[in-house]
C-alpha cells in the first residue's frame, strides 16, 4: 500500500511542471492460485507430505506435496522473492506504474497507455508463464477507481494531483460486524482476539492519528488470555473503533510542497528549586511561512499536583509528555497550513 | 509512540494527543532529541535570552492559556485518579519511543 501511494506521489512529481495532466486509471492483476504454480524441486518434494483421512477406505492416506504449500512459513518467503522478481521486471523492463502485494498487482497508466500498460503486464506474465485471472469478478478493465488490498484507490482527482485511499465498504462491515458480535456476546477468546486484532490493524492503517490504535490495544489482555469478558471501558473503545472506521474520510495521498513544521520542546522539573520548579520550552519553526515562535512558561501548584507530585519522586516525564502535547495544540493553532508536521522532544528513555 | 501508559495523566495525555491528531487529521512525527542538542532546553528552564537574540517571536501568553485549558480538560479526564500516578507505575510506563 504504501509502494503504490509513494508510486503515486513519484509519478505526480515527475508529471508536475512536464505535462499538463498527471490523470491516472488503475486496474488490478491477481495471480491464479498463486502458490500452486511453484513447482517444488527433489529435495523440496523429499520433505513435504499432508496426511489426509480417506473416508471411502476408512484410513490416512500419504500425499507428496508437488508445489509451494499453502500455510508454511517458508513458502511466503519464497513466493514473495518471486512476485518481486516480477515487479522489478514489469518495472525496469516494461516501464510499468506498479506496485504489488503477494499475488496481487496494483497498476496505474495514463488514460492515453492505459491499453499499453494493460498488454505489456499480460505479455510479461504470459512470457514468465505464470497464470493470472483472465475474466469474472476480479478482472476488470483500467478505471478511474481500483480496488485492491482491502481499499479502494479513488483517482479522478488525480488531474490535481491528489488520490484518495479508503477502506472498502466490505471491510468495514466485516470488522464492524464481528465487533457488533463480540459487544452482544460479551466476551471474546484468544483465537477471535487474534483475528478480529488482525482485521482491526489493517483497516486503522486507513485511518488518521493515533486513536484507533489505542482502541486496538484494549483487546491485549485477550490475546494472551488474562480475561475473556468484555467490561464497559473495553465496549467503550470497541464502539469508538466502529465509529471511527464509519465516519472515516479518505486518505490523501497528494503532491505537497516540501515544508514542514517543526516543533521541539523539552521540560525541567527540579522540585527543591526556589524559582522554577516544573517549566515547559518549545520553539516552533514553520518553513512555509517564515514563522518563528517560542514558548516558555511554568505549571502551576495545582498543576503539578495534578500529575502526581505529591506521590511521585519527581513528574519530568509527565511535564515533557504535556509539553509535547501544548506543543503540538499550539502548532495546530499557529500553522494550520497542510505540511508535514515533526516533534522533537527531549525524553527520559523509560517514559513516554 | 504506543499511545497509551499505564500511568493514568500520561494515558490521557496521550489521549488528547490522539484526540487533536483525528480531529486535524494529521499524523506528527515524533522523535527524541538529546538534551545538549535542544535550542528549547533554555526556554523551558526560563532562560529565552538566546532565542529573544534570533529573532524568534515570543507566545509565552498563548502558551500558558492553551496549557490551562489543556489542564482544565485532564482534569475533567482523569476525575478522582488525579493525581494518583505512583512511581511504581512510573516505572512500568509504556508510553515509548519505539
Amino acid at each position: 500500500m504504501d509502494v503504490a501511494c509513494a508510486v503515486l506521489v513519484q509519478w505526480f512529481a515527475c508529471a508536475k511542471g512536464i505535462s499538463p495532466d498527471p490523470t491516472l486509471l488503475g486496474t488490478t492483476f491477481d495471480l491464479s492460485s498463486a502458490y500452486r504454480q511453484v513447482g517444488l524441486n527433489k529435495h523440496g518434494r523429499d520433505v513435504i507430505y499432508i496426511r489426509v483421512y480417506n473416508p471411502e477406505k476408512g484410513c490416512m492416506m500419504v500425499f507428496q506435496v508437488q508445489v509451494l504449500p499453502f500455510g508454511a512459513i517458508k513458502s511466503v518467503h519464497s513466493f514473495l522473492r518471486l512476485a518481486r522478481a516480477i515487479r522489478w521486471l514489469g518495472t525496469v523492463g516494461c516501464s510499468l506504474l506498479w506496485s504489488s502485494f503477494f499475488d496481487d498487482y496494483i497498476v496505474f497508466s495514463p488514460p492515453a497507455l492505459a491499453r499499453s500498460s494493460e498488454l505489456s503486464a499480460i505479455a510479461l506474465f504470459k512470457l514468465l508463464g505464470w497464470l493470472f485471472v483472465e475474466d469474472g469478478r476480479k478482472c476488470k478493465p483500467f478505471a478511474s477507481t481500483c480496488e485492491a488490498l482491502g481499499v479502494i484507490f479513488d483517482l479522478p482527482e488525480s488531474c490535481n494531483f491528489t488520490c484518495k485511499v479508503t477502506n472498502t465498504a466490505s471491510r468495514i462491515e466485516e470488522a464492524c460486524l464481528e465487533i457488533q458480535r463480540v459487544l452482544s456476546s460479551g466476551s471474546i477468546s484468544q483465537v477471535e482476539t487474534q483475528k478480529l486484532r488482525g482485521r482491526m490493524q489493517f483497516a486503522e492503517s486507513q485511518i488518521y492519528g493515533r486513536t484507533g490504535k489505542r482502541c486496538i490495544a484494549c483487546l491485549k489482555d485477550f490475546a494472551s488470555r488474562k480475561r475473556s469478558r468484555i467490561t464497559q471501558r473495553d465496549a467503550l473503545f470497541l464502539k469508538l473503533f466502529v465509529s471511527l472506521l464509519t465516519s472515516d474520510e479518505p486518505r490523501e495521498t497528494s503532491l505537497e510542497d516540501d515544508t514542514s513544521v517543526v516543533m521541539i520542546t523539552d521540560a525541567c522539573y527540579e522540585r527543591d528549586s526556589r524559582d522554577l520548579i516544573c517549566g515547559l520550552g518549545g520553539v516552533l519553526v514553520d518553513s512555509a511561512n517564515g514563522l518563528k515562535l517560542f514558548f516558555s512558561c511554568q505549571l502551576t501548584e495545582s498543576q503539578c499536583t495534578m500529575l502526581g507530585e505529591l506521590q511521585a519522586k519527581k513528574i519530568i516525564f509527565e511535564a515533557e509528555t504535556l509539553c509535547a502535547l501544548l506543543a503540538y495544540s499550539l502548532g495546530r493553532i499557529f500553522s494550520p497550513n497542510e505540511c508535514a508536521f515533526f516533534m522533537l522532544i527531549t525524553r527520559e528513555q523509560s517514559s513516554a | 509512540m504506543k499511545g497509551s501508559s499505564e500511568n493514568h495523566a500520561v494515558d490521557v495525555m496521550a489521549q488528547i494527543f490522539a484526540e487533536v491528531e483525528t480531529h486535524v487529521k494529521t499524523l506528527c512525527w515524533l522523535a527524541r532529541v538529546s538534551s545538549f542538542s535542544n535550542i528549547a532546553d533554555a526556554p523551558s528552564r526560563g532562560d529565552c535570552s538566546l532565542l529573544k537574540r534570533l529573532q524568534f517571536r515570543d507566545f509565552s501568553l498563548d502558551a500558558t492559556a492553551c496549557l490551562e485549558n489543556i489542564c482544565t480538560s485532564m482534569e475533567a479526564k482523569l476525575g478522582r485518579e488525579a493525581g494518583r500516578a505512583k512511581p511504581k507505575e512510573l516505572k512500568q510506563s509504556a508510553l515509548q519511543i519505539a
